[in-house]
C-alpha cells in the first residue's frame, strides 16, 4: 500500500506506458478498497441490526395479530406484516441474526476440519491421501444440494439436519484445495528443512504448514459463505431447514409466495435482504481474494 | 557454544559411513505399458556410494546438474530412503532410525539448503525459528538465540524480523544459525550458496571455514562450482551419474586430476588450481546421459575422448580403500594418481 502510494507519486514523473500501468493498478486498488469498504458497512450493519434485534425490533417477532394481517409498510410496521400479523420488519432483524450465526458455523467448522484432513493427506501421501481423495471424490461427484437435501431428509427437518448435511459435505472443498497446497508445500524448502531439523509431523503440519496454507482457504470461504447462505434460506424456503414459526429469511420468502398479487412486500423485502447480505459477503470476498491473491499459495 | 562437545568424535575414526549406497526413483508408467507388463523405469539418481566423513573434515562433493548430490544428501538426512546400501552415523543405523533415535540424530546431523528465499518459514520470525529448533532438541531459555546470530554475523536485534525484510546472504546466515540451534556435529550444506551473489558467496564461505575452525564442526559441501569446494574443502569427491569417479585431498585432485571428467570439469572452469598445467585435453561434449539409462562399462565412455573397448564392457571400481587420492578409470590417461 505504501509502496504504491510512493510509487505512484512517482509515476507523475514516468512517462507513457509505465504510467499508465501504474495509475491503472491504482486504480484497481483503489476500487478494490471502495468494494472492502461497502461489503464491510453491508455486513457489519446487518450484523449490527440482527445482533441488537431485542433492542431494536418493535415487537415481538411471533406475536401473531389476526387482525391485522399483511398490512402493507407503514410509520408503524415499516416492512409491513405477514399473513398472521407478526411485523416483517422486526421478523428481518431476529431472521437475519440467526441466518449469520448458521452460516458462519457452516462455513468455518467444515474449512477447519477440511483443512486437517487436507494437511494429513497431502503431507503423509501414500494410502492415507489414496483413501481420503477417493472419498472427496466420492462427495464431489453428487451435486453439494442433492447431498445435503438427502441427509436432511434422513434426519428429518430442521436445524439439525442443516448443520450435520452441510459439515458432511461441506469439508470435501476445503480438504481437497488443501491437499493441493500442501503436495506444493511439502516440497518448499522450509518444510524439509522442518523436516530434518527433527521436528515431529504434528509440529511440521501445525506450525509450518497450516500457518501457510491458511490463506488460500480464506479465501475460498469468502465464496463459500455466500453460497451457504443461499443454501440455508434455500432449505428454509423448501420446508427442510429452520422451522416455523423461528424467523428466517428464506423461511419468510416462503411464508409470503401464495400472497404475491395481494402483498409483495411479504416475499420481496426479506428476499431482497438476502440479497444485500449476500452482495455484501461477496464484496468483501472479493477485494480480499485480491490482496491476498498476491501472496496465495506457498510459492515464492 | 562451549557445549559443543562431540561425543564418539576421535580423531580417524569416520563419524559417517556411506557404503554402497543406492536411490533409485520409479518412473510412473502408463496404464498401457501397466498392462503390457513392462517393468517399471527407475532413475537410478545415486547408484553405488561409498564414502566416510572424518570428525572436523569438510568433505566437498562436486558433480553437474544430475549426478546425484542432492539426492545423496537427503538420503544423508534421512529426507529419502535408499534402496540400497547403509549411513552409519557415529553407530547408528540412518536408514533404520525412527522416532526418538531419528530426533537424536538430526540434532547431531543438519542440513543447509540451497534456497535461502523458501528455506525459511515465511510466517515465522528468524529468532522464533532459531529458538523452536534450540527447544525442540532440549535447550532451554532463549539467550542463545541473539548468540547465534552473532555467531553467523548477524545482529541481535535480527531476530525479531520476518525472512522477507532480509537480504539472501542475511536469510543463508539466519538458515545456518537455525541448524546451529541444536548443537549439530555434521553439517550438510547442499549447494548452500549457488543461488547467492558471488560477492555474497565469498562471505558465506568464509562463514562455513570458520564454522567448521571454531566449532569443531564436520561438513559436507555439496556444489557445481569447483572454485567454492575448492575454498572450504579439505577433501572432494567428483560424482559423475550417481557415482563417485574421483576422490582425493582437494589439492591433488585439483592439481593432479586423474579422471578424464575430473579434467575436463577443471578445463572448463578458469580455477587456481588448474591454471599452468594447462596440457591440450578434448573438452568433452554433450549433456550427462539420462540415468534412466546408464551406459554400459564405464558411465562415462559415452562423452570420453580417452574411451577403449574396455570402457565399453567394465565398470571401473573406485579402488583401493587405502590411498588418499582414488580413481574410477581404466585408462588414466594422465597416469596413476601419486602415492601416499
Amino acid at each position: 500500500m505504501r509502496t504504491l502510494a510512493w510509487a505512484g507519486r512517482r509515476a507523475v514523473g514516468l512517462r507513457g506506458e509505465a504510467a499508465d500501468l501504474l495509475r491503472q493498478a491504482q486504480t484497481e486498488r483503489r476500487w478494490s478498497n471502495v468494494t472492502l469498504g461497502v461489503g464491510i458497512a453491508i455486513v457489519g450493519a446487518l450484523a449490527v441490526a440482527g445482533f441488537f434485534a431485542s433492542v431494536i425490533a418493535p415487537a415481538d417477532p411471533n406475536a401473531v395479530d389476526l387482525t391485522q394481517r399483511l398490512l402493507s409498510p407503514s410509520g408503524k410496521h415499516w416492512m409491513g406484516t405477514d399473513p398472521f400479523g407478526r411485523d416483517i420488519f422486526t421478523r428481518t432483524l431476529y431472521a437475519i441474526r440467526l441466518d449469520l450465526i448458521v452460516v458462519l458455523i457452516i462455513t468455518y467448522v467444515p474449512m477447519v476440519f477440511g483443512m486437517i484432513v487436507g494437511a494429513l493427506a497431502g503431507y503423509f501421501r501414500g494410502w492415507v491421501d489414496a483413501v481420503t481423495i477417493r472419498v472427496i471424490d466420492a462427495f464431489i461427484a453428487f451435486p453439494f444440494i442433492v447431498l445435503v437435501i438427502a441427509v436432511v431428509a434422513i434426519l428429518g427437518p430442521g436445524l439439525q439436519g442443516v448443520y450435520i448435511g452441510v459439515l458432511a459435505v461441506g469439508w470435501t472443498l476445503y480438504a481437497r484445495l488443501t491437499r493441493g497446497d500442501m503436495l506444493v508445500l511439502r516440497e518448499q524448502q522450509f518444510i524439509l528443512a522442518a523436516r530434518t531439523l527433527g521436528y515431529s509431523p504434528r509440529r511440521v503440519i501445525l506450525r509450518h504448514a497450516i500457518p501457510n496454507l491458511i490463506r488460500s482457504n480464506l479465501v475460498f470461504s469468502m465464496a463459500d459463505i455466500v453460497l451457504n447462505l443461499l443454501l440455508l434460506a434455500g432449505l428454509s424456503y423448501l420446508g427442510l431447514g429452520v422451522q416455523a414459526p423461528t424467523a428466517e429469511l428464506g423461511a419468510m420468502v416462503a411464508d409470503g409466495q401464495s400472497f404475491l398479487l395481494q402483498a409483495w412486500w411479504v416475499t420481496t423485502l426479506p428476499g431482497v435482504v438476502i440479497v444485500v447480505l449476500g452482495a455484501g459477503f461477496s464484496m468483501i470476498g472479493d477485494s480480499l481474494a485480491d490482496r491476498l491473491g498476491q501472496k496465495f499459495g506457498v510459492v515464492g | 557454544m562451549s557445549a559443543h562437545a562431540p561425543t564418539g568424535a576421535r580423531d580417524g575414526v569416520p563419524i559417517l559411513v556411506v557404503a554402497a549406497l543406492e536411490k533409485w526413483f520409479a518412473v510412473a508408467r502408463s496404464p498401457i505399458d501397466v498392462i503390457r507388463r513392462r517393468p517399471r523405469e527407475r532413475v537410478h539418481a545415486v547408484d553405488g556410494v561409498s564414502l566416510q566423513l572424518l570428525p572436523n573434515e569438510v568433505l566437498g562433493i562436486v558433480g553437474e546438474s544430475g549426478s546425484g548430490k542432492s539426492t545423496l544428501a537427503r538420503c544423508l538426512v534421512a529426507l529419502y530412503r535408499p534402496d540400497q546400501g547403509t549411513i552409519n552415523f557415529d553407530g547408528v543405523d540412518v536408514t533404520e532410525a525412527t522416532g526418538q533415535v531419528r530426533r537424536d540424530l538430526h540434532g547431531r546431523m543438519q542440513m543447509i539448503y540451497q534456497d535461502p528465499f523458501t528455506s525459511l518459514n515465511p510466517q515465522m520470525s528468524i529468532g522464533a525459528a532459531i529458538e523452536e529448533a534450540g527447544k525442540v532438541h532440549g535447550r532451554e531459555g532463549d539467550d542463545f538465540v541473539g548468540d547465534l546470530l552473532e555467531v553467523v554475523g548477524l545482529p541481535r536485534s535480527f531476530a525479531r524480523r520476518r525472512p522477507r525484510a532480509l537480504s539472501g546472504g542475511q536469510r543463508q546466515r539466519a538458515a545456518i544459525a537455525r541448524a546451529l540451534a541444536v548443537q549439530p556435529e555434521v553439517l550438510i550444506a547442499d549447494e548452500a550458496v549457488s543461488a547467492l551473489d558471488v560477492s555474497i558467496q565469498a562471505q558465506i564461505l568464509n562463514l562455513f571455514a570458520q564454522l567448521s575452525d571454531d566449532l569443531g564442526l564436520a561438513m559436507i559441501f555439496i556444489a557445481h562450482d569447483l572454485a567454492v569446494v575448492s575454498h572450504v574443502a579439505d577433501r572432494v569427491a567428483i560424482m559423475y551419474l550417481g557415482r563417485i569417479v574421483e576422490e582425493g585431498p582437494v589439492e591433488s585432485v585439483f592439481r593432479t586430476p586423474r579422471h578424464p571428467y575430473t579434467r575436463a570439469l577443471l578445463d572448463a572452469h578458469p580455477d587456481p588450481y588448474a591454471l599452468g598445467a594447462a596440457e591440450e585435453t578434448a573438452a568433452i561434449s554433450g549433456d550427462i546421459p539420462s540415468p534412466l539409462d546408464i551406459p554400459s562399462g564405464c558411465r562415462f565412455r559415452t562423452r570420453c575422448p580417452y574411451a577403449t573397448d574396455v570402457c565399453e564392457t567394465d565398470d571401473p571400481a573406485l579402488a583401493p580403500d587405502d590411498r588418499p587420492h582414488r580413481v574410477a578409470c581404466h585408462v588414466l590417461p594422465f597416469g596413476p594418481p601419486a602415492e601416499g
